[in-house]
């Protein structure tokens, strides 16, 4: 599914990943769990394309393209999603609008006929439903007044929505507390797939409770510096990184 | 007779000398009065024909006019050409007196002179002076006490040469009277006044829509007095032009009167939008919010001063005034100047001023979210404006913005 070979980034000038591999295949799920500064956000950003980070070596292979020359809406319609930390609060452009556009935009991409607005909302009653989001949230501004909670689990409705083949969840457990945690867990497990992945950045082991990892990876200073099973994340819980 | 009608508009006295001569000829032309059908001297004019003709319907067809009425208008609108009123190609909704200046005088003289004789005493801007003197067939408008018009009425300014235009409308709101106007302006260079005098409990609502062509130039001039309880509000959108300056001036004369200002400039290539604003608090316990912003691309400019005055006597006075721009390209440039000049000390006041470009991070979460970097613009610069855009009620209007 993904391949990253020796990644190297930086941000004005600030190494941050110094050389990190990571190979992730169809149907797994990796978790990526580390201290505050490793650069876990930074290798989320670096595979969406934030444009404010600069890889200065190594490769990354998505499905056999070089993801990193792709824009970030191309990453986007070639099967990749983030799920964002902070999620962004945009004024003026209710939640529905910009799902549709977004939605349209990738199945165009695809080559797909574009949904008319009717099967849209359909679509989007249903992944609201599961995700347990209440339907005034349609014509609200993306993300704007809604909680800490409500935020990710818009994002993760987003995921439903766009049907990622790899999803890259950056601490998408931050600030749920157990029942947002619940339905989140629940609706990323719902879209499981043979064919699909997920990479789980996460601080805790909490959230692996719910969505259990076939691969645990710490990351320090960069790079990843050991990897196990899912015990790794209980081990860590118990011991710290140090 | 529509023939009578247009020699009516047309009879206007220049002030050069002549004007004894022209009113003698008139008054003069008026008791002969048009030939009749069978008078000898004529009978073999085709009269009838002659008498059929608006000279107006030369200047503009009602089909060239069509296209400027809007849907929720089409049986409620004013029609000025070239800054003169034509009432008789206007629909006049029922409860509203519209009337040419030049008649106006005559039957409402005592209101008319005392507002011209304050604006007068008070006008410190020189185009809002100016239009007095060359004002067109100005419009005289008096909406009685306890009328509500039900739908918008429209005042369409049009155009049909480079000369320049100067309507004037005076707008008196009777006591718990209401209106909402949308005020839409085609011309290449005009020097407009619209003055709205709101009585107790009065409401009055001016959406102003003005898309000129590049090279035009158009001043616009908005006055208002309020009295206790009253509301006024007006919304500004433009695509601004050679120069689009409106100045706005309320004044809040009586007790729980409140004013809201707001606009949406639009801007690309070398277009220009500048808004004067002045809210005079002359009264306790009003309120008023000017909210302005501006999307500029290409070579644009765009600048809002504005000025909250609070007098002494006006303590609980709430005002608030903002300025947000959004600057797309390195060319263009916004300014801001807001101006508070408070002199009581029980007030709430607040001004702000943003000038900045679009949000990295947010551009980059819709890109994340597959939307190109031109859509993901577009969306953030509609977003933007949707928020004083959605606070239009006509739903044609906003859809056309």
């Amino acid at each position: 599914m993904i391949e990253i070979v020796n990644l190297c980034a930086e941000i004005d000038g600030k190494p941050i990943l110094k050389g990190l591999n990571l190979s992730v295949q169809k149907g797994e799920i990796h978790a990526i769990m580390g201290p505050n500064g490793a650069g876990k956000s930074t290798l989320a950003k670096v595979l969406a394309g934030h444009p404010a980070y600069e890889v200065t070596s190594g490769e990354v292979w998505f499905k056999g393209q070089n993801l990193l020359e792709m824009q970030p809406e191309e990453r986007m319609h070639a099967g990749l999603f983030m799920s964002f930390q902070y999620p962004l609060e945009i004024g003026g452009v209710s939640n529905k609008q910009f799902l549709f556009i977004a939605l349209n935009a990738q199945r165009r991409a695809k080559g797909n006929e574009p949904l008319a607005e009717e099967e849209f909302d359909q679509l989007l009653t249903e992944k609201m439903g599961l995700m347990e989001i209440r339907a005034e949230f349609k014509e609200r501004n993306i993300n704007e007044g809604f909680s800490g909670g409500e935020k990710k689990r818009n994002e993760i409705l987003q995921m439903a929505l766009f049907n990622p083949d790899l999803a890259v969840l950056d601490e998408t457990d931050s600030g749920l507390d157990i029942d947002a945690m619940r339905i989140v867990a629940h609706g990323v497990n719902q879209m499981r797939r043979s064919d699909n992945a997920l990479l789980i950045i996460t601080h805790y082991q909490r959230l692996l409770d719910y969505i259990r990892p076939d691969f645990v990876h710490v990351l320090a200073d960069g790079k990843i510096v050991k990897t196990g099973g899912a015990e790794l994340a209980l081990e860590l819980e118990a011991k710290g990184y140090a | 007779m529509k023939f009578q009608e247009s020699l009516n508009n047309l009879f206007l006295l220049p002030g050069d000398g002549t004007d004894t001569w022209r009113k003698k000829s008139w008054d003069r032309f008026m008791e002969l009065g048009l030939p009749k059908l069978k008078n000898e001297a004529f009978q073999y004019v085709p009269l009838t024909k002659l008498y059929q003709r608006s000279l107006q319907e030369e200047l503009l067809s009602p089909a060239e006019v069509a296209p400027s009425i809007l849907p929720e208008c089409q049986d409620s609108y004013l029609l000025l050409v070239d800054g003169y009123f034509y009432p008789e190609r206007s629909k006049i909704p029922a409860g509203l007196v519209a009337l040419p200046m030049q008649t106006a005088v005559k039957s409402y003289a005592l209101v008319l002179q005392n507002r011209i004789a304050r604006m007068l005493k008070e006008e410190s801007d020189p185009f809002a002076a100016l239009n007095g003197a060359l004002q067109g067939r100005g419009t005289f408008l008096y909406l009685p006490p306890n009328t509500k018009l039900e739908k918008p009425l429209q005042i369409i300014h049009l155009c049909t040469g480079g000369s320049l235009a100067s309507p004037r409308i005076q707008l008196f709101v009777g006591a718990h009277a209401s209106l909402q106007i949308i005020q839409t302006t085609e011309a290449d260079f005009s020097n407009a006044l619209f003055d709205c005098a709101l009585d107790e409990a009065a409401h009055c609502s001016l959406y102003d829509i003005s898309r000129p062509r590049p090279t035009a130039w158009q001043f616009q001039a908005i006055r208002a007095t309020l009295k206790r309880d009253s509301r006024f509000e007006t919304f500004h959108y433009t695509t601004g032009a050679q120069t689009v300056r409106t100045s706005i001036k309320v004044q809040l004369l009586e007790e729980n009167c409140e004013a809201l200002l707001r606009g949406v400039s639009k801007l690309t290539d070398h277009c220009q939008s500048h808004v004067h604003g002045l809210v005079e608090h002359i009264a306790p316990s009003c309120r008023s919010n000017q909210q302005f912003k501006a999307v500029l691309e290409g070579e644009s400019r765009f600048s809002f001063e504005g000025k909250i005055a609070v007098r002494p006597i006006a303590q609980k006075t709430e005002s608030y005034q903002s300025s947000k721009c959004l600057v797309l390209s390195d060319k263009a440039a916004a300014y801001a100047k807001p101006n508070l000049e408070i002199f009581a000390d029980d007030v709430k006041a607040s001004h702000g001023a943003t000038v900045a470009q679009p949000d990295e991070e947010e551009l980059f979460y819709l890109r994340s979210r597959g939307l190109s970097a031109p859509e993901s613009k577009n969306l953030l610069v509609n977003g933007f404006c949707r928020e004083l855009l959605d606070q239009i009620p006509f739903s044609s209007l906003r859809a056309a913005l």
